[in-house]
Order: structure tokens, then C-alpha cells, then sequence
């Protein structure tokens, strides 16, 4: 035990001397929490992972706004450090991911809004158009939020995603991709039954003039041909 | 003590219920290792899993005439002592923040010994699911074959092997530096 | 397995104890206080069977449902599904009105990722019927909150959708656009 706890100290240190760069930034983050509220020895951990985040090229914020979260509702510390470990695992991960679908040098807050849309089901092909079909690093993130947002309201997860990049490809702004659970909400208060509400919000599109409200476009007398293709994807 | 080894669990059931109370404690040593650790490795607190595997075999006496198929009585009593144990884990108070993993870096020594390990091991556990835990803990701790788990679980292979891999990913994930 | 966790894993199988034989002892002590198991004597409709389930079943099953969401619903539930933003508080941001019926409760707050989660942030103020309210700016995105029910309940908002917080509760979720506002 003591040999091996030795060799592991001699292959850790010139780790920790490596790390000396980055203490200054841990101890922001680290102080940043504790004036936030957070007991000392948990901040301390939080900011580890958070460094740990960062050094790894991805943003440490939901890292620590989920800290944070978590501390306010009481969430036994264990458990918090838990929960920001999957987090920034999550986020490597689909970083990752997206990177072996061409996308590299991908905004933090566009890897951050893809790890929760991942975590709704929408998968890296679908990830990967609506990046491509937004206009900036705001809206890419936007629509994916847009796309998670979705799925918690009830439509599949494939027809979510095609909801927010056909309104990219039409000239819809990150404002109007915005609009798109309302839409959906006021067919799904009509009565539309939500397996149709993709389909008539689809329909119902035109090209950036009529505030993609979905509005009295019925799509009932259209023919029913499968507006979306089926997908193979390889995830 | 050749009486009581010759007796099946079914058989050892069946006289409790006919009004041989005793018998019951003989069922109790039969499981009380393999049970007491179990409950262990699923709770943490020694004395939380003492509790809960006390309260399961107070609840299996209490509802031995329940019990369908008294040869399997380890299976039906594992289910009991999963449950309690999983509910003792939730009930848990709030662990007090100085036992909360300090950073490597702070630790000259850095003692990774059989301590620090299993109490890293123990937070990064509270990333699993129940059903997560039960297999890790099975498979990796207490060194059972998937012919018995499949048995203890009623779960196929397969589904087994994909539980246990995704609890060992996400261990790995917690587990971060220790690689 | 990787190195870290067999290493981990054999720490935690070393460090393991089962109780000892007092345990037993501990156990038959309780037992004996107790009135002895007896066979249940209707165990024989317990076994396992197939139980098919005839048609007229499947209606009533799906009205009693429907009778319990309806109840349900009645309560705790949160009116303003669409209601449009007050005002456009700056650019960027627009005033969203929260809403949550709660007759019973002394205090409700709202807490969520625009707050820092900060429960004592913002506090709703009650009104007619017992439905607590609190209009506050929010700036446009995709918003996670809950309410706080007498400054220890975390509930989300019945008339949103749920998302899992990670620590094993569910968060409500609420899209901001800038012309107005939807729970999802």
C-alpha cells in the first residue's frame, strides 16, 4: 500500500506543479462560491471541478450555476459533487460527439445547451443541423434550448429538432425559434393533438413573414405525406 | 449445528411457519455475512446498514406466509433487504461538509491508501442509480457471477452487462483523477 | 475495469464487516415479541397467474384516471398559460408573471436560474383564491425555475412542463421570447 501510494505521489506531482497556473482562476471560483452562499469545503470541490472543466476547453459556468442550485435546496453535498461531475461529463461528452460530426471550436454555452438537449433526447445528427442552420453561437444555443424545450412539452424529440432547424433554414431569428413553444402550446390548447402540432407548425410555415405563430393554417386538407423523413443515425 | 445445515431454506420456512419460531434465527445466521454486507456496500454507515438488515429481516418474519416460493427465500428476502437499504440511503442526514472530498492538490501526502480510496469510491456512488448500485456492488465488490445475479435479480445477462458497464462509466467519470 | 476503480472496489471489499453474531441475538430478541407468521390462508389466490383483461376493464381503468387528474389539477393549479408579458422591461429582458395556486400556504417564493435559485429572492404576493403571483423581469432564453412553498418545498409549477434537476427533483421550464412568454 505505501509503495503504491509513493509511486502514485511521484506521477501526481509534476501534475500539481503544472497546475500552480491555474490555481489563481480556482480560488476565484472557489471565492466566487462561497460569496454566493456555499459552505467553504464544498466550494473548494466545486472549484476542482470546475478548473478541471475548464481545463478541458468547456465552460465551468453550469458547472457552478448547478452548484449553486444545488446548494440553495438543500442537496446533501455528496450528492451536488455528484451532479457537477455528470454534468461536466455530460458536456465532454458531447462535445465530443459533435466533434466527430465536423463540429469543433463550438461556443461553451452552445456545448452547455447541447448537453441538456442531448439529456431530452435529441440526437448528435439533429444537434449538428440545428448548430449548422443557426446563424451565431446565440442562436445555435437558442434553438437547442428551443429543441429541449420542446420535448418536455410532449413532441418527439426528432420533430422537435426538425422544428428549429426548418425555421433557421426559412430566415427565423433566435427571437422568433423563441416563439416556437408558444406556437406549439396554443395548436396543443386548441385541441391538435401533439403528434400533429410538428406537423402543422411545418406546414404552417412560411418565410419569416407571418410570425411563425402557426396561425389558421390548418393543414387538415393537405395530403398526410410524412413531412419527416426518416432518419438513421448512428449515435 | 448438522441439523440445521441439512435443512433447505424452504424447509427451514416451513417449520417457522408451523410454529417453530426458532428456526427463524437459523435463517438469520445463514444470511447475516452475505446480507450484512451487502447492506453495507449499499448504505455506507455501518450502523444505518446494521439497522436496515435488521428491519428486512424483521419484515420477511412478519410476512413469511407471503413469501410464494419458500425454497427461493434468498431472492424474496434480497428484494427486502434492497428496498431497506435504498430507503436507508435516501433517509441519510446531510454529511457534514468537512468529510467532503478536499482537493488533491492540497494533500502533500496524498495518501491514496485503502481508506481514501473506498471513501472516494462511496461518494462517487451517489452518482448511481439504486438499480446501478445493487449490480456494481454485486459484481465488482462482493465478486458474484452473472449466473447469480441473474438468479438474485431476475434480470437476463445482458441487461445485467449493460447495467454494470454504465455504473462503471459513470464511476469512471466521477472518479476523474484517479486514472 | 479501469486501474482507479478495481483498486476501489478492492478497498471497499477489504474494508467490508458484517455484523456479528449478536446481530442474530438482536433479531430473535424482537422476534420472539412477535406474533408468530402463520401461512396466509388465502395464499393460494396470491400465486402468480395470468389475469386477462376484459374490455370493459379498460374504460373504467382509463376514467378513474381521468377523474384523479381532473381532481388533481384543481389544485395547485397555475392559471397564466400564455399570458403575454406586461411590458418590455429592457431589451433583452421582458416581465413575466408567475402564478401558483396555493390556498393553504403561509409564504410561496419563486427560485430559479434568473434568481441564483436564491429562495428569499423573490416573494410572491397573495391574491384572491389563495393564487400567489410575482412579476418579475426576465431576460429571453429558456428559463428553469420552482416555487417555495413556507420556505422549505420545492415544487415545480403544475401547469409547466418538468425537467430533471440533476438531484433527482424536477425543475419547471419557461421559454422567453420577446414578445411574450409560454411555460413549456
Amino acid at each position: 500500500m505505501k509503495t503504491r501510494a509513493m509511486i502514485l505521489a511521484l506521477v501526481l506531482s509534476p501534475a500539481m506543479l503544472a497546475g500552480q497556473a491555474t490555481v489563481a482562476a480556482q480560488s476565484d471560483v472557489r471565492a466566487m462560491l462561497v460569496a454566493r452562499g456555499i459552505a467553504p469545503a464544498l466550494a473548494e470541490s466545486v472549484a476542482v471541478v470546475a478548473r478541471e472543466t475548464s481545463g478541458r476547453g468547456l465552460s465551468s459556468q453550469p458547472v457552478v450555476d448547478k452548484a449553486v442550485e444545488g446548494w440553495f435546496k438543500h442537496v446533501p453535498p455528496p450528492r451536488i459533487l455528484a451532479a457537477v461531475r455528470d454534468l461536466a461529463g455530460r458536456m465532454d461528452q458531447v462535445r465530443t460527439e459533435l466533434r466527430g460530426a465536423g463540429l469543433a471550436e463550438l461556443d461553451g454555452s452552445v456545448i452547455g445547451a447541447a448537453a441538456e438537449s442531448r439529456a431530452q433526447g435529441i440526437v448528435r445528427g439533429d444537434q449538428a443541423d440545428i448548430i449548422r442552420a443557426a446563424k451565431s453561437p446565440t442562436a445555435a444555443s437558442a434553438g437547442l434550448a428551443v429543441s429541449a424545450a420542446l420535448v418536455v412539452q410532449g413532441l418527439d424529440a426528432r420533430t422537435s429538432a426538425r422544428l428549429v432547424v426548418e425555421s433557421f433554414r426559412r430566415g427565423r431569428t433566435a427571437s422568433q425559434v423563441l416563439d416556437l413553444p408558444s406556437a406549439a402550446r396554443a395548436l396543443q390548447m386548441r385541441g391538435t393533438p401533439t403528434s400533429e402540432v410538428g406537423r402543422e407548425l411545418l406546414e404552417g410555415m412560411g418565410h419569416g413573414d407571418d410570425g411563425g405563430d402557426g396561425g389558421d393554417h390548418s393543414g387538415r386538407n393537405r395530403p398526410r405525406a410524412p413531412l419527416i423523413p426518416p432518419r438513421v443515425d448512428n449515435d | 449445528m448438522g441439523d440445521a445445515e441439512s435443512l433447505t431454506d424452504g424447509e427451514l420456512v416451513g417449520l417457522v411457519l408451523k410454529g417453530e419460531v426458532e428456526r427463524f434465527g437459523e435463517l438469520v445466521e445463514r444470511y447475516r455475512v452475505e446480507f450484512g454486507r451487502l447492506a453495507r456496500s449499499l448504505v455506507g454507515d455501518p450502523d444505518a446498514a446494521d439497522d436496515a438488515l435488521q428491519d428486512a429481516f424483521i419484515s420477511a418474519y412478519r410476512n413469511l406466509g407471503r413469501c410464494r416460493e419458500p425454497e427461493r427465500f434468498r431472492v424474496w428476502f434480497y428484494r427486502i433487504v434492497a428496498n431497506r437499504c435504498h430507503d436507508a440511503r435516501r433517509r441519510r442526514p446531510m454529511v457534514p461538509l468537512e468529510d467532503v472530498d478536499p482537493p488533491a492538490r492540497d494533500r502533500a501526502d496524498a495518501r491514496l491508501d485503502g481508506s481514501e480510496l473506498k471513501r472516494r469510491l462511496e461518494v462517487a456512488m451517489e452518482a448511481l442509480t439504486p438499480e446501478q448500485r445493487e449490480v456494481f456492488v454485486m459484481k465488482e465488490v462482493e465478486g458474484k457471477s452473472y449466473q447469480e445475479m441473474e438468479m438474485l435479480l431476475g434480470l437476463k445477462i445482458d441487461a445485467l452487462r449493460m447495467r454494470v458497464h454504465r455504473a462503471r462509466e459513470v464511476l469512471r467519470n466521477q472518479l476523474g483523477d484517479l486514472q | 475495469m479501469s486501474d482507479g476503480l478495481t483498486r476501489a472496489a478492492n478497498a471497499m471489499r477489504d474494508g467490508l464487516k458484517s455484523p456479528g453474531p449478536e446481530f442474530t441475538e438482536r433479531v430473535m430478541a424482537e422476534v420472539r415479541r412477535m406474533p408468530a407468521p402463520r401461512r396466509s390462508p388465502l395464499h393460494w389466490v396470491t400465486q402468480p397467474r395470468v389475469v386477462r383483461v376484459r374490455p370493459w376493464f379498460i374504460p373504467l381503468a382509463a376514467a378513474a384516471l381521468l377523474a384523479m387528474w381532473v381532481a388533481g389539477s384543481r389544485y395547485g393549479a397555475s392559471r397564466g398559460m400564455g399570458q403575454d408579458a406586461l411590458a418590455v422591461a429592457a431589451r433583452d429582458t421582458v416581465y413575466v408573471r408567475f402564478e401558483f395556486a396555493a390556498p393553504t400556504a403561509r409564504a410561496v417564493n419563486l427560485a430559479g436560474d434568473f434568481n441564483g435559485w436564491k429562495p428569499d429572492a423573490t416573494v410572491m404576493s397573495r391574491g384572491t383564491g389563495g393564487v400567489w403571483v410575482a412579476t418579475i423581469p426576465v431576460a429571453v432564453g429558456v428559463h428553469k425555475y420552482q416555487f417555495v412553498v413556507d420556505g422549505n418545498t420545492w415544487v415545480p409549477d403544475p401547469a409547466a412542463g418538468t425537467t430533471d434537476d440533476g438531484f433527482g427533483g424536477r425543475n419547471s421550464l419557461i421559454v422567453v421570447g420577446p414578445r411574450g412568454v409560454v411555460r413549456s
